[in-house]
């Protein structure tokens, strides 16, 4: 009687443990390809490269020990707002910038650098319409707050290797890349994109560095059935960020829709709403992390506060067990911000753990 | 008196628009609204709160006014304290129905020129401690009633540290400055061990039992 209820209990302890252990598992990383290595190693000379380019001054100033507090420095505010460290654009020589810019290019996919540098050229736009009187912008000269590409800052946090840990950090306003080598692996978690203008034309060519994202957002909430778009439905507004700068390791409540309750073709909707943010990384990295978002996607969440005509301000989030994504309009739809996090690996803290 | 508050109300509205003029390139920021975050931790006895506090460039003047209460355009410990004891004294926290008493426990302020161009943000962190709760469905409810003619609010409840509280639902008014969660204490939800894998193994372990009786008899 005694062993029959001990074996009950073994087994009851048994089942507790593999269920205990299951969330752990499904939030686990697919093993890094060799394509990623090859990446990696491309990047890490890319960051050489940069460095080679600078004197003894400036790679003080771009160098960063790794678990410093530099890791945490960063915003969505322009410069002058917002004190930022690194090596910044303005200084540096056409062959610094351009190594800065290839190191960029190596460490983003296609579509990662298209919207960075689109970021950086609308705050171009908006330094040069406020030079023109516009509504918007201000600009070198014009007062304490400088704008433009100019004013984009690069830091590494930790030296760049291909085997030990570091951050390729690059910002300025409305962007705040953080991306997190552990050898073969790596996360852009936690990165801030913007836009102001969020819409602006260049060479007759119109330029919307976070359009998918809106787009997609908008498109996904039509396809839901009245029901799914209440679920959905945050019934207050949200004026901002929730999780934006200074709030690493908090997580929020999830709240909205449950992915699981979606049909096939939205739960791929969502998808690649996801992959707007996941995607700016080089294909090497942006590959395993869709195939977590993915596996994760029964437990992720979609939220939506405001009107659903596109065009609207409307604020969106997108929350599972590796994955916040918030998109928050700044009153109208001209002026963007966006937060992406990993709460289970901002700043790579996953890499340590394995 | 009345002069006195008359000139000083105009001085507060130039300086607004002062800080607006200096910083037009931030004219699409949020310039004339107070946005005031608040993030609440529920803990089996006690609830803490995490409450930022990020005035615009036009509103600055006057928040920073209030906080200069010696008007020496300088804030001192004594006043960055005073201001903070005043915002939690404006804070309404009732758990299950009966009031709480929020305590400050610390703050932080920013320079004050990084206040008056208006994206700096004053941190505070409150807490209440009551009675451990039993197990079972609590309510907390929580409302800023810190200016709030000008003021944007955020309010959410944060995942639980502890496995043993887990939170069902939150609603909020449509300005989310009213927040009320519904939580429950002392359930496994949050272990990782899912009801349904409890069933199982409690299943599992009374059939063992049953069978290993019968082989016995």
């Amino acid at each position: 009687m005694r062993v029959a209820a001990g074996i009950g209990l073994v087994v009851f302890a048994v089942f507790v443990a593999v269920a205990a252990s299951l969330p752990a598992q499904r939030g686990a990383a697919p093993s890094a390809s060799l394509a990623s290595a090859d990446v990696t190693t491309r990047i890490v000379t890319a960051a050489q490269r940069v460095l080679s380019t600078l004197d003894e001054a400036g790679r003080a100033r771009i160098q960063f020990p790794f678990g410093s507090e530099q890791k945490a420095r960063w915003s969505n505010l322009p410069s002058g707002a917002f004190k930022r460290e690194g090596v910044r654009l303005g200084d540096l020589t056409p062959a610094q910038r351009t190594a800065v810019m290839s190191l960029l290019e190596t460490a983003f996919s296609a579509t990662g650098y298209r919207k960075v540098t689109e970021i950086m050229r609308a705050d171009d736009v908006l330094r040069d319409n406020a030079g023109r009187g516009g509504q918007r912008g201000g600009g070198r000269g014009r007062g304490p707050i400088p704008f433009g590409s100019d004013e984009y800052f690069l830091a590494f946090v930790g030296a760049p290797s291909a085997t030990t840990p570091w951050i390729l950090q690059f910002g300025g306003h409305h962007l705040a890349i953080n991306m997190t080598f552990g050898g073969t692996r790596a996360t852009l978690a936690p990165t801030l994109t913007g836009a102001q203008p969020a819409t602006y034309t260049i060479e007759g060519r119109t330029v919307r560095p976070l359009g998918q994202e809106n787009d997609r957002a908008f498109a996904l909430m039509a396809s839901l059935s009245a029901d799914q778009q209440k679920q959905a439905t945050l019934n207050f507004a949200v004026s901002d960020l929730v999780l934006g700068p200074g709030q690493d390791g908090r997580t929020i409540q999830p709240e909205g829709l449950r992915a699981s309750s979606l049909s096939s073709a939205q739960q791929t909707m969502v998808l690649e709403i996801a992959r707007e943010w996941a995607g700016i990384a080089n294909d090497a990295y942006a590959g395993p992390r869709m195939e977590e978002i993915r596996a994760n996607l029964p437990q992720t969440y979609f939220a939506w506060s405001g009107p659903t005509t596109p065009g609207s301000v409307a604020y969106f989030r997108i929350q599972g067990p590796t994955l916040v994504i918030e998109y928050a309009p700044q009153r109208d739809v001209d002026h963007i911000h966006t937060i992406y996090r990993d709460p289970t690996n901002d700043y790579g803290a996953a890499f340590a753990r394995k | 008196m009345r002069a006195n508050s008359r000139a000083r109300a105009c001085g507060l509205l130039l300086g607004g628009w002062l800080a607006l003029a200096a910083s037009t390139a931030l004219s699409a920021h949020r310039l004339d609204e107070y946005l005031q975050a608040a993030r609440i931790d529920l803990r089996p006895a006690s609830v803490s709160i995490d409450l930022d506090l990020t005035p615009g460039a036009v509103v600055a003047e006057s928040v920073i006014a209030a906080i200069d209460r010696d008007g020496n355009g300088r804030l001192s410990i004594d006043e960055e304290n005073a201001y903070a004891r005043e915002i939690v004294r404006q804070l309404e926290l009732r758990l299950d129905g009966a009031p709480l008493e929020p305590q400050l426990r610390s703050s932080a302020f920013p320079a004050i020129d990084a206040l008056r161009l208006g994206e700096a943000a004053i941190r505070l962190r409150v807490s209440a401690s009551h009675h451990t709760l039993a197990s079972g469905e609590h309510q907390l409810f929580f409302a800023n009633g810190h200016l709030t003619r000008q003021s944007v609010y955020l309010a959410n409840a944060l995942v639980p540290a502890t496995a043993l509280v887990a939170v069902t639902t939150q609603h909020r008014s449509a300005d989310q400055r009213e927040l009320t969660i519904d939580y429950a204490v002392g359930t496994a939800a949050r272990t990782g061990v899912t009801s349904s894998g409890l069933l199982v193994g409690l299943v599992a372990a009374v059939l063992i039992v049953r069978y290993t009786r019968r082989q016995g008899n």
